[in-house]
C-alpha cells in the first residue's frame, strides 16, 4: 500500500528531526536482548542436548521441545514485527504502537503566520498524563511478571527440591539455567528506574518484554531439564 | 554524528496553562558527580565486605558488574537530562527527535507577559517554539517569563487555588513513583535470596563467596528505600527520587555481581 500525503514526514523543519525507518528501528532496538539470548542458548542448552551422555538418552520429543523453547523469544519479537508492521500498511516511518498509547505531538492546525513567529508544534499535557499511565501500568505489570517467575523458583528451590530423589543442584546445566533465569529477573527490574519518561519509558519497555520471553523460555528449559534429569537418573 | 536536529525549541506555556505533573528533573553537574562518587564508595564498601568474609576476588565478574553499574547510571543521565526529547507527531505518525538543549537556564519556561503567541484560557497545551526566536522576544521585551520550576514553586508556596488543582495528581505521581521503586528492591532482595538458597545448597563455600554482595545489594537497595526524607519542594522530591534511582542501580549492580561470581564458580 503505497503511503498516504498526510504520512509522509515533515522536511526541512530545522527543529524536528523525523527519524528514517523510525518504527524498524524500534523493532530491531527491542530484538537486541536476543544477542545474550544466543550466547545463553549456545552455551548451555544446546551445549547439553549435545552433550554425548545426553544424546544417547533424550528423546526427540523432548528434543523439540526444547528447540521450541530456544526459539520462543525470536518468535515472539517475529510475531510483533508481523503484527505492527506485515499486519498494517508496510511503512516503516509511522509508529505501530499499542492502541492506548496516544501521540502528543502535534504540527497540526499551526498557521504560516505562527510559524513565521517561531511556532514549531504543540504538546497536549493531558495526552502526557495518559501516556504517565499506561507507563506506570505497564511497568507494574512487568516487574510483577518478572517477579513471579522468581519467586516460582524460589518456591520451587525451598519445597520441591527437598521432596526429589535426585539432587537436581548437582547437574550443572541445570544450575546454570537457574542462575541465568534469576539474572534476567534482575534485570527484569530495570523498567522501574526508567519509568517517568514518556516514549523514552515505552520503548524501553518493549526491549525488557523481550527479556521477559527470554526469562520465560528459560524458567521453560529448566523445567525440562529438570524432567529429564529426574528421569534418567532415577 | 549528531542525531538531533540542528535548531533547539522551548516547551512554553502561561500561568493559564493547566500542567498536569512534572515528572523528572535534571540533576546539577555538581549533583551527578555527587552521585559518581557515591557509587565508587559504595563500590569500596562492597568489597571492603569481600574481606571481612575473607573472600576471593573474582576480578572478571566484579569488574563486569561495576561496568555495567556505571553505564546504567551514565543512560540515566542521559534520558534525565532534558536536552532531548523523542515523540510521534500525531499529524503524520512518524518518530521526531527535539533538541531541549537551548542556551536558556531551563528549556521549559512560562510566559508572564506576552504580545506574541495566541493563548486560550485555560488550555492544555505547551507551545514548541524555535529557541533563537524566542530569545529574540525576550530580548525586545515582547515576552517576559521564568523557568517552569520556579514558577511552579512559586504557585505552590502563594497560591493556595492552585496547590489544590495541582495536589491530586502531584499525590498520585509522588505515590506512583515511591511505589515503584520500593517494589524493585524488594524483588532484588528475593531474586537473590533465591540465590543464595541454591548457593547454600550446592556449597557452602560459594554461598560464602556471594553473600557479601548480597548483604550489600540488600543494604543499599532496601536501606535506601525506606529512608524518608521530607522535601519541601516537589522539584527537590524529584531530585531525591532520581538520586534513589542511582542508588537502586548500584544495589542492581551488586546483584548482578553476585550472579556473574556464582556462574563463574559453578
Amino acid at each position: 500500500m503505497a503511503i498516504s500525503d498526510n504520512l509522509k514526514p515533515l522536511k526541512n523543519n530545522p527543529n524536528l528531526q523525523p527519524i528514517k525507518n523510525g518504527d524498524l528501528i524500534v523493532v530491531i532496538a527491542s530484538s537486541l536482548p536476543l544477542v545474550l539470548w544466543i550466547y545463553f542458548a549456545i552455551k548451555i542448552p544446546l551445549r547439553w542436548l549435545n552433550s554425548e551422555r545426553e544424546t544417547k538418552t533424550i528423546r526427540l520429543i523432548t528434543k523439540q521441545m526444547v528447540w521450541f523453547c530456544i526459539l520462543l523469544p525470536f518468535i515472539v519479537v517475529l510475531y510483533n514485527f508481523w503484527s505492527a508492521q506485515w499486519n498494517s500498511d508496510y511503512d516503516f516511518n509511522t509508529a505501530e504502537l499499542s492502541p492506548g498509547w496516544q501521540f502528543c505531538l502535534s504540527t497540526k492546525d499551526i498557521s504560516d503566520e505562527q510559524k513565521k513567529k517561531g511556532l514549531v508544534a504543540r504538546w497536549d499535557l493531558k495526552c502526557g498524563l495518559s501516556q504517565i499511565d499506561l507507563n506506570t501500568s505497564v511497568v507494574h505489570d512487568l516487574t510483577n511478571r518478572f517477579y513471579y517467575l522468581s519467586n516460582a523458583l524460589f518456591i520451587f528451590v525451598l519445597v520441591i527440591y527437598n521432596s526429589l530423589s535426585v539432587d537436581i543442584l548437582k547437574t550443572k546445566h541445570i544450575t546454570q539455567m537457574m542462575i541465568w533465569c534469576l539474572l534476567f529477573g534482575i534485570f527484569g527490574m530495570l523498567p522501574s528506574i526508567f519509568n517517568t519518561y514518556y516514549l523514552k519509558t515505552f520503548l524501553f519497555n518493549r526491549m525488557v518484554g523481550t527479556v521477559l520471553s527470554m526469562n520465560i523460555a528459560s524458567f521453560f528449559l529448566l523445567i525440562l531439564a529438570i524432567l529429564v534429569r529426574i528421569k534418567v537418573y532415577k | 554524528m549528531d542525531l538531533l536536529p540542528k535548531k533547539s525549541i522551548v516547551w512554553v506555556g502561561n500561568s493559564d496553562t493547566a500542567y498536569t505533573v512534572q515528572d523528572y528533573v535534571s540533576q546539577t553537574f555538581l549533583q551527578k558527580g555527587f552521585s559518581y562518587i557515591l557509587y565508587l564508595v559504595l563500590w569500596g564498601g562492597g568489597i571492603h565486605l569481600l574481606r571481612l568474609f575473607n573472600s576471593k576476588y573474582d576480578r572478571a565478574s566484579i569488574i563486569s558488574a561495576f561496568l555495567i553499574g556505571i553505564l546504567l547510571i551514565m543512560t540515566l543521565d542521559w534520558v534525565n537530562g532534558m536536552t532531548w526529547e523523542i515523540a510521534v507527531n500525531n499529524a503524520d505518525d512518524n518518530y521526531y527527535l527535539i533538541n531541549n538543549d537551548s542556551s536558556l537556564s531551563s528549556g521549559y519556561r512560562i510566559m508572564q507577559k506576552n504580545n506574541v503567541f495566541k493563548m486560550k484560557n485555560p488550555n492544555h497545551k505547551l507551545l514548541l517554539i524555535d529557541a533563537e526566536k524566542y530569545k529574540n522576544y525576550l530580548k525586545s521585551g515582547k515576552i517576559k517569563d521564568e523557568d517552569f520550576t520556579s514558577w511552579k514553586k512559586k504557585v505552590f508556596e502563594e497560591s493556595r487555588k492552585a496547590a489544590e488543582t495541582d495536589i491530586e495528581s502531584t499525590t498520585k505521581s509522588l505515590t506512583s513513583q515511591i511505589g515503584v521503586i520500593m517494589n524493585c528492591a524488594y524483588y532484588v532482595f528475593t531474586i537473590l535470596i533465591t540465590l543464595s538458597a541454591i548457593a547454600y545448597r550446592i556449597n557452602k563455600k560459594l554461598f560464602y563467596r556471594i553473600l557479601p554482595w548480597v548483604l550489600g545489594s540488600a543494604i543499599i537497595g532496601l536501606g535506601s528505600m525506606f529512608i524518608v526524607l521530607w522535601e519541601k519542594t516537589y522539584q527537590q522530591f524529584l531530585l531525591h527520587v532520581t538520586m534513589k534511582k542511582k542508588l537502586l542501580i548500584t544495589s542492581i549492580s551488586f546483584a548482578i555481581a553476585a550472579c556473574f561470581i556464582f556462574l563463574n564458580n559453578i
